[in-house]
């Protein structure tokens, strides 16, 4: 069994070494902080897009706006603030996570927490409940050969 | 004079969903045979009506009849002849037609099985009756509020031609997919529905339409594929999924039939979660026909259109009633529902399934209210808040990644009870390569801790699902001196529905290693000032040398069409290794400009180039570049699943060998 399970390691190992170049010495080229800053807000005209990605006319007046800002000295974090108050939470990619759609991020880790909840209470009260049915040696027992597979494979273990 | 008769056609089949219905429903009441025979039948010949009427309309968009309206809003005389028959489904009136097509195709299967055979025949008219009714909601659609057939007083010489962004193979074979996705969970759904309605006990039901989920489920699969190599293909983004409400959707679905077609394996096997598996499949057709009515109603633009629209309050009202239908039946019928056993232990399969089921479908919420928040703010507050891929990225990450550790686990825990001592020395040789795996990404300059955690992850999931082929191949060359190919393929022919699953697991994970490989180390950037003529720009490992950009002749001659290229070399050595070809097309009869990208590198590191805009004729030229490690992956990974369904899903019929084994003593066997 060991040494099955060595050689499927090994070949594996083999296969995530050749395909791991990619990892290999990355140096993004210096970033566009307009470019980098239109990322991270919506395109106006392009539903659903970021700024960057979006080509209309309306998003070019957009980017020379940022342009403008850069160039007159304010950084990235006033820039955004500037088109937050300007347009309100919805410009942002990233819903903040307080005011208005603070709801919105606390729901699905609500969500994640009380589905969890209902089922290891299911589990536990399940568990508490009435005899255990007949035990089950952890084989498929609609297949009869799968379940001899099985024993056997346990067996040598 | 045929579009006509389509139009008349489409008319009947509505007329005999009405009928099907009715008198099945009569004939359940009055116990009598032909009268439920009858409704089958009616029902079965809604699909050559409805085909009727698709080829009605196809005629009308071969012949460029532009005195239907239809036909003038989406193709033109440009418009080549394939586009043509694919803009049957290019606008809403047509694709509604379509996707009657494709439902009465399976209303037409599911009444032409043999019923007496497959010894589920009182279940019949109660399936007849809910597909011919769900069918017929569609068709009504069709005929009172978006008719595709209607014509104008005063034809058009010419049409306004295909949207130019549904001009591409992933467009056109994307929506097709998708509907059979959606359509083919209405026959579970008939199946629990008549289940109920008989007050069966049993899981008759659930065996039945096992296949069929696993039909519309693949479907589904593959329109999401299609779907997100269309968006990467032509949307010029550089990505593949952008979280858009209509990619939402059928994520959605998907995320509610994956955990049903999980937790379907716990009742047949140890008939418990009976009324559990009920729900889901209730959730799954819920999820579906909301989505539906979503995209349709315009509820998608503003809660204004939605409405202004005439198709939206229909769609509410009858998702309404659906609702409360399932809500009734289900109650009702909780007491025969009852689990024939305990659970009696949370470590067991069953128990892991119930947390994978729990997972997935907070990982559905969590899609569903990102997707409606943008309403829900604006009916709220009156600002419609944009949510962006950041929050999904966030949120979802994180339970699909418990997800995949999940698929790594369950495999090894065992129906009823499972022992820590055997599943901790079955997960040893996997976290092993994992640790190994985890190391070598290391010391190759991944550094970054997420990522890297999440590679192991996909690494012992890998690991743990290539073993349990490892063991099935193993015992059976031991014991039957089988042969390695031999014996794979027995394995995976004695039990397809396991090994095609595992092959699907396979698929999840090599799909996950493009997601995080994308997610992580993918970057972008735009060159800035543009690039003059001859001058080069280097992106991470590539050079590129700008020579000019072109107009080129438009491929259906309704666009004006301008061509960049460039030489991509190597930054190192300096090596050419490719010419790329970006290209803006402007239509403007629709006013609408496509960036389409020129995509090059390797295979594990794709390089996806735009032409973001020209000066004076091309004296300077600006790129946008996405450098994209391991995104083909995704695509891989795609097919590696589609081909898992089909390993679980085609029955290969066994040769009179392949029983032998089973007649042997199991001790004998062992060595």
């Amino acid at each position: 069994m060991m040494k099955s399970s060595i050689c499927a390691c090994i070949s594996l190992l083999l296969v995530t070494w050749l395909t791991a170049g990619w990892a290999q010495a990355q140096v993004p080229a210096p970033d566009e902080p307009t470019y980098r800053i239109a990322k991270q807000l919506n395109c106006p005209t392009c539903a659903g897009r970021n700024l960057a990605d979006c080509p209309t006319e309306t998003c070019a007046q957009w980017k020379a706006e940022i342009k403008a800002q850069l160039d007159a000295g304010k950084s990235a974090e006033e820039v955004l603030a500037y088109f937050q108050d300007r347009f309100g939470p919805t410009v942002l990619q990233e819903p903040p996570k307080s005011g208005i759609t603070a709801p919105l991020w606390a729901a699905p880790v609500g969500a994640a927490v009380v589905f969890l909840a209902i089922a290891g209470l299911v589990m536990w009260r399940t568990a508490q409940r009435g005899a255990p049915s007949p035990a089950s040696d952890g084989t498929d027992a609609h297949d009869p050969f799968v379940a001899a597979l099985e024993r056997e494979v346990r067996a040598g273990e | 004079m045929l579009t006509d008769l389509g139009h008349l056609a489409v008319i009947f089949a509505f007329v005999a969903c009405l009928y099907a219905a009715l008198v099945s429903l009569l004939g359940a009441q009055r116990n009598d045979d032909r009268l439920v025979q009858s409704g089958r039948l009616a029902a079965f010949i809604t699909f050559p009506l409805v085909l009727l009427g698709c080829l009605g309309l196809w005629y009308a968009l071969l012949t460029h009849d532009f005195g239907v309206k239809y036909v003038a809003n989406v193709s033109s005389l440009a418009t080549p002849v394939f586009f043509r028959i694919t803009a049957l489904w290019g606008a809403q009136e047509g694709s509604i037609l379509f996707w009657c097509l494709i439902m009465s195709a399976f209303v037409a299967a599911a009444m032409a099985r043999d019923w007496e055979a497959a010894g589920d025949k009182p279940l019949l008219p109660y399936v007849t009756a809910t597909m011919a009714l769900v069918l017929g909601f569609f068709l009504f659609l069709e005929l009172f509020l978006a008719n595709a057939f209607v014509r104008s007083e005063f034809p058009p010489q010419d049409g306004r031609g295909l949207n130019p962004l549904l001009r591409h193979p992933g467009m056109i074979i994307h929506p097709p997919m998708l509907y059979a996705g959606y359509t083919g969970l209405l026959v579970p759904f008939a199946f629990c529905i008549a289940s109920l309605a008989t007050r069966r006990s049993d899981d008759l039901w659930l065996r039945s339409s096992r296949r069929w989920t696993l039909v519309g489920w693949a479907f589904l699969t593959a329109g999401l594929l299609l779907g997100a190599r269309w968006a990467h293909d032509v949307l010029g983004w550089g990505g593949y999924w952008g979280w858009d409400p209509s990619e939402n959707k059928p994520l959605i679905t998907w995320l509610i039939a994956t955990p049903f077609l999980h937790s379907a394996m716990i009742q047949e096997k140890r008939g418990m979660f009976k009324n559990w598996n009920v729900f889901l499949v209730m959730l799954t057709f819920a999820s579906m026909f909301f989505g539906t009515a979503f995209i349709r109603s315009g509820l998608l633009t503003s809660v204004h259109a939605f409405a202004a629209s005439d198709i939206g309050p229909v769609f509410m009202a009858a998702l309404v009633i659906i609702l409360l239908i399932c809500a009734a039946l289900w109650i009702s019928r909780l007491d025969v529902l009852r689990s024939e056993r305990q659970l009696d232990s949370a470590f067991s399969r069953e128990g892991i399934f119930l947390v994978q089921n729990v997972l997935f479908l907070s990982t559905a919420f969590t899609v569903f209210i990102g997707t409606i928040f943008p309403i829900l703010s604006e009916a709220i507050s009156g600002t419609k808040i944009t949510v962006g891929p950041p929050f999904f990225d966030q949120t979802t990450g994180p339970q699909l990644a418990a997800l995949v550790l999940l698929m790594g686990v369950a495999p090894l825990l065992a129906w009823g009870k499972a022992s820590y001592a055997a599943v901790g020395r079955q997960m040893l040789a996997p976290v092993g390569f994992a640790l190994l795996v985890m190391v070598a990404l290391f010391l190759s300059g991944a550094r970054q801790p997420v990522p890297l955690l999440l590679f192991g992850l996909c690494a012992y999931t890998l690991a743990q699902t290539l073993m349990e082929y490892v063991r099935g191949v193993r015992a059976r060359m031991l014991s039957l001196n089988e042969r390695l190919p031999v014996a794979l393929i027995r394995l995976a022919q004695k039990n397809q529905r396991r090994y095609g699953g595992y092959l699907v697991h396979l698929g999840v994970v090599l799909l996950a290693i493009g997601v995080i490989g994308k997610g992580f180390y993918g970057y972008d950037t735009i060159t800035t000032p543009a690039v003059k003529l001859n001058d080069s720009f280097t992106v991470g490992n590539y050079t590129f040398t700008y020579r000019g950009i072109r107009p080129v002749p438009c491929e259906f001659n309704d666009c004006q069409t301008v061509q960049a290229m460039l030489l991509v070399s190597s930054a190192s050595d300096g090596r050419v290794l490719d010419a790329i070809f970006p290209y803006r097309d402007h239509y403007p009869l629709q006013q609408h400009t496509a960036t389409i990208p020129a995509i090059s590198g390797s295979f594990n590191e794709e390089v996806y180039v735009i032409l973001a805009g020209w000066d004076n004729n091309g004296a300077t030229a600006s790129f946008q570049v996405y450098i994209n490690p391991l995104i083909n992956w995704i695509w891989v990974g795609g097919i590696v699943m589609l081909l898992g369904f089909l390993v679980s899903f085609w029955k290969v019929p066994e040769r009179a060998p392949a029983f032998a084994p089973v007649m042997r003593p199991a001790g004998a066997a062992a060595k």
